[in-house]
């Protein structure tokens, strides 16, 4: 990789200065709070430099060497929050070579931080927001939809939901926080193996099959909670529609609503709501 | 067996009795005790009717019940007490009627009376009686059904008074303020663990507002706007899209849910609504998506003083790196060092002390907005909006949030089809199979 120092290149120096694998795992756990200064012009770059802190720490012990370190990477970064932990590690990987006096120029570990930060975003956000999100919140409520209410005692359902959704989001996503670093660290020579290593696609598509699934079951529980159970199927025609009809004209307006203007959810639902208004009204 | 249930219950045999707790509490007999009723042959008749095949039941006076062979009969079988009113009760208890616990399933309402709860209104002499119960040690508490929380009399006849339940929002207030820093925080500083979506969101705020269950939380998942990281662009330049997307404001779930949820518990006397729950619910998603909106003024703040920070953190080092002309070596080179990354440091964490600040503040006011639009405009909705009213809204909004949800999150819609097809049949089947078991 270009700028980047000679990978072949084995120079053990009696001084060498070598990250250790603590400031990774510090790296990672500050990497959580990597939004907290977003700004337009910056985004995520105040944040990557406060993350990657304790690397460039122990990497230059002089003062002027380390602010020049910060300042550098206080510049714009943009990528999936959760995917950064991969580039932190690759940058620390680099840093500790450029510490140590390879030929690593200011100029190629900003172009790379980049090279990478694109496609782990454009993999990151369809896989943890368009697909794992709504999957966790599905099972937390077919969990609900499918285990019958205790007879005695508080409803601990409510509390069970929330959980599920949890511990489904993070049981998926936590494990690229942890490793996120180490794995940076160690493939940051090998760009595109790193890309790849994640399998993010092929784990978005099962993802993405498993929330059709989700979406089928929990049209299923509605209409049957619509009924609240004590209409027979099929034999009260009337129930039938009155149940069916506000149901399937909300759908009509949330899905049109969208395809029209993409995004404007908020604006979609009150327009459900103010139809359901509307209908009740009329009927 | 010792007395399973003691209920004050106007309509005394009747659904959420006979199945609700008879389905729980496996009775066997249903002593039924009033004056009114012993003395009337065939009203007791038509009262004794409701009782379930597998049990039986008999209607006897105060003095009846107090004779030691009912005592007995309650002692041989799995009893259910029924009285209609509170006087009943406090005859038993007067003359000693061993009775630890007292529930209040049912006194509606009648001229006179003042709603402490949904299903229990009382007029000053019941208030008295039932003081002067729980005074004996009896521990009475308000639950109509057994999967219901129960609310103990301390709860409901000291909100009852006027002004003091608003007070007791203050607490609660405290505590909203905490979770809404909290979820912002998750969301907008980069946690993303999901803390912040509606779906938990609303639950957490449920939880701590009103620890016991409450299905209406259900009907306010207001639906989230999509966040989105596009690809960075060329350095420098920074499309007017990302800014919006990327500017979240704090959760807003959580304040719909504060509002119906304080709504209900606290401010229920205050506002008589016809409809209870449901409509403190549809306040609540209002309240919802309208902080929404204000949501994203309170976050401007946080991110006009991002912007000075960060122009700050450049002239620290800027400076810094300057200074280091003269090269420092040694402990005392990688002291100085030390401090100069700690003005950042401070300078990072501050700004997440103020994203909590920011998404305390905004949840907190935006659940006090809420109750005070609430207090306002409530009880003229509540005539107006029937239960059925309601329940179309409902609907149509579980109809757009269900489309909204597979337009946006299901792309492949062939392969979609199908899987959702096997799915709503699945659920279906294990629904069945949920039913068969259970009966």
């Amino acid at each position: 990789v270009s700028g980047l120092g000679d990978v072949n290149e084995v120079r053990e120096a009696p001084a060498a200065i070598r990250v250790r694998s603590e400031d990774l795992v510090r790296t990672g756990a500050r990497a959580l709070h990597i939004q907290t200064l977003l700004t337009p012009e910056r985004m995520q770059g105040p944040g990557f430099a406060f993350a990657l802190l304790p690397v460039l720490e122990r990497l230059y012990p002089a003062r002027h060497d380390l602010a020049r370190a910060i300042r550098r990477h206080l510049a714009y970064f943009a990528t999936h929050p959760i995917l950064t932990g991969y580039v932190l590690g690759a940058a620390a990987r680099w840093e500790e070579r450029r510490a140590n006096g390879e030929a690593v120029t200011d100029e190629a570990i900003d172009t790379w931080k980049r090279a990478l930060a694109s496609p782990l975003a454009a993999m990151g956000d369809p896989f943890f927001w368009v697909t794992l999100r709504p999957l966790a919140g599905l099972v937390g409520i077919i969990a609900i939809g499918l285990i019958p209410a205790p007879t005695l005692g508080p409803d601990w359902r409510v509390l069970l939901c929330p959980l599920l959704t949890l511990l489904t989001y993070n049981a998926v996503a936590l494990p690229f926080r942890v490793v996120g670093t180490h794995v940076g660290y160690i493939e940051a020579d090998r760009p595109a193996a790193l890309l790849r290593s994640l399998r993010l696609r092929e784990w978005g598509h099962a993802l993405g099959c498993a929330g059709a699934l989700g979406y089928g079951a929990l049209l299923a529980l509605v209409i049957r909670f619509l009924d609240f159970g004590s209409i027979d199927w099929g034999l009260d025609v009337t129930a039938r529609i009155t149940t069916a009809a506000p149901l399937a004209l909300g759908a009509a307006i949330g899905w049109a609503g969208l395809l029209k203007w993409p995004g404007r959810v908020v604006e979609v639902a009150l327009a459900a709501i103010a139809a359901g208004l509307l209908l009740g009204g009329l009927v | 067996v010792p007395l399973l249930l003691a209920r004050i219950d106007d309509r005394l045999i009747h659904g959420q009795v006979a199945y609700g707790w008879g389905g729980a509490l496996k009775p066997t007999f249903y002593l039924v005790v009033s004056d009114a009723l012993r003395a009337d042959p065939m009203r007791s008749e038509v009262c004794l009717c409701g009782v379930p095949d597998d049990a039986r039941g008999r209607v006897v006076s105060v003095a009846e019940a107090l004779t030691s062979s009912v005592q007995a009969e309650i002692e041989a079988e799995r009893t259910i007490l029924l009285m209609p009113g509170t006087e009943e009760a406090s005859r038993l208890l007067e003359g000693a009627f061993p009775m630890t616990e007292l529930n209040v399933g049912g006194l509606h309402h009648a001229p006179g009376k003042r709603e402490v709860l949904p299903y229990v209104f009382l007029d000053d002499a019941d208030k008295e009686r039932l003081r002067a119960i729980a005074a004996r040690g009896v521990r009475v508490a308000a639950r109509d059904l057994p999967a219901n929380p129960s609310h103990p009399i301390e709860s409901w006849l000291r909100a009852e008074t006027r002004g003091t339940g608003a007070l007791n929002l203050i607490p609660e207030m405290l505590r909203v303020a905490v979770l809404g820093g909290v979820l912002a925080v998750d969301r907008a500083a980069g946690w993303s663990t999901m803390l912040s979506q509606p779906l938990v969101g609303a639950c957490l705020a449920g939880a701590l507002v009103n620890p016991g269950p409450e299905w209406e939380l259900w009907a306010l998942r207001v639906p989230d706007r999509r966040r989105r990281h596009p690809p960075a662009p060329p350095h420098g330049r920074v499309a007017s899209r990302q800014r919006s997307a990327t500017m979240t404001p704090p959760p807003r779930a959580s304040v719909g849910s504060t509002v119906a949820l304080l709504g209900m518990v606290r401010l229920h006397s205050e506002i008589p609504a016809a409809l209870g729950g449901g409509l403190w619910v549809l306040v609540g998603v209002a309240a919802g998506l309208l902080s929404a909106v204000a949501g994203g003024w309170v976050m401007g703040y946080h991110r006009s003083q991002s912007r000075r920070d960060v122009a700050r953190a450049d002239e620290l080092e800027e400076r810094e790196s300057a200074d280091g002309a003269v090269l420092l070596g040694g402990v005392e080179g990688a002291r100085a060092a030390k401090r100069s990354a700690s003005h950042f440091e401070f300078l990072y964490w501050k700004a997440m002390g103020r994203v909590f600040l920011v998404g305390a503040f905004w949840s907190w006011a935006g659940s006090l907005l809420g109750l005070m639009l609430a207090i306002a405009v409530l009880p003229a909705l509540g005539e107006w909006l029937s239960g059925r009213r309601i329940g179309f809204v409902f609907a149509t909004t579980l109809g757009a949030a269900l489309a909204a949800g597979y337009h946006a999150h299901v792309r492949n819609r062939r392969a979609g089809g199908r899987w959702m097809a096997l799915g709503a049949a699945a659920a279906l089947v294990l629904l069945a199979v949920a039913r068969e078991t259970s009966s």
